[in-house]
């Protein structure tokens, strides 16, 4: 648009200068077709008729500042240019926005008020970057937003979420079976150590009858299989295999390479095998809460659940 | 949504944001008396948080900024926005509603809790949000799970004038199901977002002749469709009812034996049948796989092949600005007849060459038995290449001082970035050699070792063996890396059909 507008009113002088001056009253010239590439100087050199001279120099609004200013006028003389390629330009850009929090923010402010919209986007996408993944206070912190919501106003969003009936039994749930897990965990490492200290022998004993009763499993990994799943109270340690099939079967929940139970909150003690009871507690509960029963188990595909719809409120 | 007790830590609270709308007349004011509304106004100088340069210079952006980073960020973050500050309370509520289903998704525990929770979540942020809509995507067996739940959701108000819909897994959604399930029409409200749509993938969905007859996607620009069963016609209607399309994505689709495209827009294009797309739908009666596809498109830029199943022929009558290409196969079940103009390659196999095509700059290939002569041939083709990416071990003699030296003679290798996996054995070693110590102009050759090689005595073996200091470019950097890319091409969403080289590992 600039050029063409440009070719029409001065196809003769092309190297001349515009002058610009900010709220501070510091004056500068610039290329005219560098200064063309920002909408707002346009319209006023082409309908005010402003910034031949350094009598007459556009006013800037007060949002752009000498600092930004000279930014801007970098990234118009690098972008007006026709020959570039996309991903020079790209390079470019990802360049232009590394610069200091604060003096991004200006940028932004100072694009905006000359409706130089490429190089809003671009701040915009910079300081959506900077926002990501942080917590509102280290938000706070880097571009020092006052913290002027009582905590009210801070829970108001967020009351909602936990108002569904449904959520909230299965978080109780959740909660409850967590912490019966964790007592019994306790309780069953108590009962290692004596077992450990007193029974060595019969354990030895129990091996051999797993053994040749072709359980398969080895005994022996019982002392050391305290991360094992250990939800039976036999004395006899069972070995793993036996528990853990029917957990297998259920394709939800295996792999721990696809799903690692990294979550922070959750990783308090429980291995991954109890975990997987845990799931299957609150999973079969959530079935019967939605009052639809609909699996079938067949040879290790697992169950089929289907949700007919959901209503809330 | 996490299942958690209600007194968690406050950081997961924050989670999630669907506030109860406040009356929005109320909001208005409210957001009058906090900040600035205009451009020309200039904001009150925000209050001094202590130190001299601690000053808030981001509330001052005018609400329209606001809501333009707001709607950038994710989900979860863009609601968290809510409790920032005063300021900030109402800018989510302004800004065009993001809903993504894959940055509310928790890592499931239990994959019908999730689910749950997912949905619960979406319903509710549609419900505090007054619109227009920006971006919603789900997964797609929402689609067959609660079909009604998602016409519902369509028809909100909240995704009014809504520019991206995705009924879309991506790797974190991955549906489970024990068995395929039979493919459905998605609801009619999908459609109701034509006149501004411009991002759309349908999944695991039957789209019938019906409901594509007389709609118009005037700014739809990347169309994605992954394991859908249509009719041929219902295929062309739907491209030519997108005369702006840049980028489409076929994976997976079924009832579609020919392909016409013709386009002065589309810029990309991958095809492809995902080998689990394929065995979901072993069962189905008359499984029609993309057989043939005819492009007429002067602008494409990128031609991809995706996935196991490719069509048997691919014909490009003309493609000026191709600049990439792959990923080339001989494997038995893959290989593609392709034209390009006059020079035909069957698998890897240069068939016919009348005329070069000088814009291809990059190009994938991959072999049971990848060697040189195949890659020479193949370089006679595309004279320009400057980045190759071999996704397959290399094997065969390898002999080039011989049996190539006319080639080396008279053409120019004008390869800067080779990509390899690489053992230390003698094939890989002629192969690897006979770039470093002919390409002129090469600046990189990246050689993804295993964990068993990578340590600093076997680098300085190879750098010996493959003759560094002979090499032909003085600026060549040999770069180890034991991260070996496993997908041969990167595209897991229509959207990265728009990544100039989809064959770079980015992670």
């Amino acid at each position: 648009m600039s050029e063409s507008e440009l070719a029409v009113i001065k196809p003769e002088a092309l190297k001349t200068y515009i002058w610009l001056q900010c709220f501070d009253g510091s004056i500068q010239q610039v290329e005219e077709e560098v200064a063309m590439f920002c909408p707002m100087i346009c319209r006023e050199i082409v309908k005010n008729g402003t910034g031949s001279s350094k009598n007459h120099a556009i006013a800037l609004p007060e949002r752009v500042n000498p600092a930004s200013l000279s930014l801007i006028l970098d990234y118009c003389r690098f972008h007006q240019v026709t020959g570039r390629s996309n991903k020079e330009r790209k390079s470019f850009d990802e360049k232009f926005v590394r610069i200091e929090t604060e003096k991004l923010c200006e940028l932004t402010s100072a694009a905006d008020s000359l409706q130089l919209k490429p190089l809003v986007d671009l701040t915009s996408r910079a300081l959506a970057r900077i926002i990501e993944g942080k917590t509102p206070e280290e938000i706070r912190d880097i571009f020092h937003l006052p913290d002027d919501l009582t905590e009210e106003e801070k829970l108001e969003p967020l009351k909602n979420i936990n108002d569904d009936p449904r959520i909230r039994l299965l978080n109780r749930l959740y909660a409850k079976k967590r912490k019966e897990l964790q007592e019994r965990h306790e309780r069953q490492k108590l009962k290692d150590v004596q077992v450990q200290k007193e029974q060595k022998d019969e354990r030895s004993l129990d091996e051999l009858l797993c053994f040749i009763n072709g359980d398969g499993g080895s005994g022996g990994r019982a002392t050391k299989s305290k991360k094992k799943n250990k939800r039976r109270k036999d004395h006899a340690k069972n070995p793993p295999k036996a528990d853990s099939e029917p957990l297998d079967a259920n394709p939800d929940m295996q792999d721990d390479a696809e799903y690692p139970f990294e979550d922070a909150d959750l990783d308090d003690g429980l291995d991954p095998a109890m975990k997987e009871e845990l799931d299957r507690e609150v999973e079969d509960f959530a079935r019967r809460l939605n009052s639809v029963w609909n699996e079938s188990h067949i040879g290790g595909n697992g169950p089929v659940q289907r949700f007919s719809g959901f209503n809330h409120r | 949504m996490e299942l958690l007790c209600p007194s968690a830590k406050r950081r997961r609270s924050e989670d999630l944001a669907a506030g109860e709308p406040p009356p929005r007349a109320t909001e208005a004011t409210e957001a009058a008396n906090l900040g600035p509304t205009t451009h020309s106004k200039e904001p009150p100088p925000p209050p001094d948080a202590g130190g001299g340069g601690d000053v808030d210079r981001i509330s001052g952006l005018p609400d329209a900024v606001l809501g333009e980073i707001v709607s950038l960020l994710s989900t979860k973050e863009a609601g968290r926005t809510q409790i920032l500050a005063s300021r900030w309370r109402h800018v989510w509520f302004a800004s065009p509603l993001v809903i993504d289903g894959s940055d509310l998704w928790t890592k499931p525990k239990i994959f019908t809790a999730a689910n749950e929770a997912l949905a619960s979540a979406v319903s509710k942020i549609l419900s505090a949000h007054p619109g227009p809509g920006r971006r919603f995507c789900v997964p797609p067996h929402y689609l067959h799970d609660r079909p009604a739940t998602v016409d519902a959701w369509l028809s909100s108000p909240a995704l009014h004038n809504l520019q991206e819909l995705d009924f879309w897994e991506g790797k974190h959604m991955v549906h489970r199901y024990g068995r395929p399930y039979p493919l459905a029409p998605p609801p009619a409200s999908t459609f109701r977002f034509s006149a501004t749509l411009r991002v759309s993938t349908l999944s695991k969905c039957e789209l019938p002749d019906s409901s594509v007859e007389g709609i118009h996607f005037p700014h739809l620009k990347q169309l994605g469709l992954e394991n859908v069963s249509l009719s041929e016609g219902s295929l062309h209607t739907m491209i030519s009812s997108c005369p702006v399309l840049e980028c489409l994505l076929l994976n997976g689709i079924f009832g579609v034996g020919c392909l016409r495209i013709s386009s002065n827009t589309l810029r990309s294009i991958g095809v492809g049948t995902d080998f689990d797309c394929y065995r979901d739908n072993l069962h189905r009666d008359n499984l029609q796989l993309l057989e043939e596809v005819i492009i007429d498109a002067p602008c494409l830029e990128r031609s991809l092949y995706l996935g196991s199943f490719k069509p048997t022929n691919f014909i490009i009558i003309s493609a000026p600005k191709l600049e990439a290409l792959g990923c080339l196969n001989n494997d038995w079940f893959e290989r593609t007849r392709l034209v390009f103009g006059t020079i035909i390659i069957q698998g890897l196999k240069v068939v016919s060459l009348t005329t070069t095509l000088s814009s291809v700059k990059t190009l994938a290939v991959a072999s049971h038995n990848m060697n040189l002569d195949t890659v020479i041939e193949l370089m006679k083709c595309f004279p320009c290449l400057e980045n190759l990416y071999i996704k397959s071990c290399i094997s065969g003699e390898n002999r080039w001082r011989h049996k190539h030296r006319d080639f080396i003679k008279s053409c120019d290798i004008h390869l800067k970035k080779i990509v390899l996996s690489y053992r230390g054995i003698k094939s890989q070693i002629n192969f690897a050699s006979f770039f470093l110590l002919n390409a002129r102009e090469l600046e990189l050759m990246r050689l993804e070792v295993g964990n068993t090689n990578y340590n600093e005595a076997f680098f300085a073996e190879q750098y010996r063996m493959l003759q560094m200091e002979k090499r032909a470019s003085r600026g060549a950097r040999l770069h180890f890396t034991n991260k070996a890319c496993s997908h041969r091409v990167h595209v897991n969403h229509v959207r990265d059909l728009s990544v100039a080289d989809p064959f770079e590992c980015m992670e």
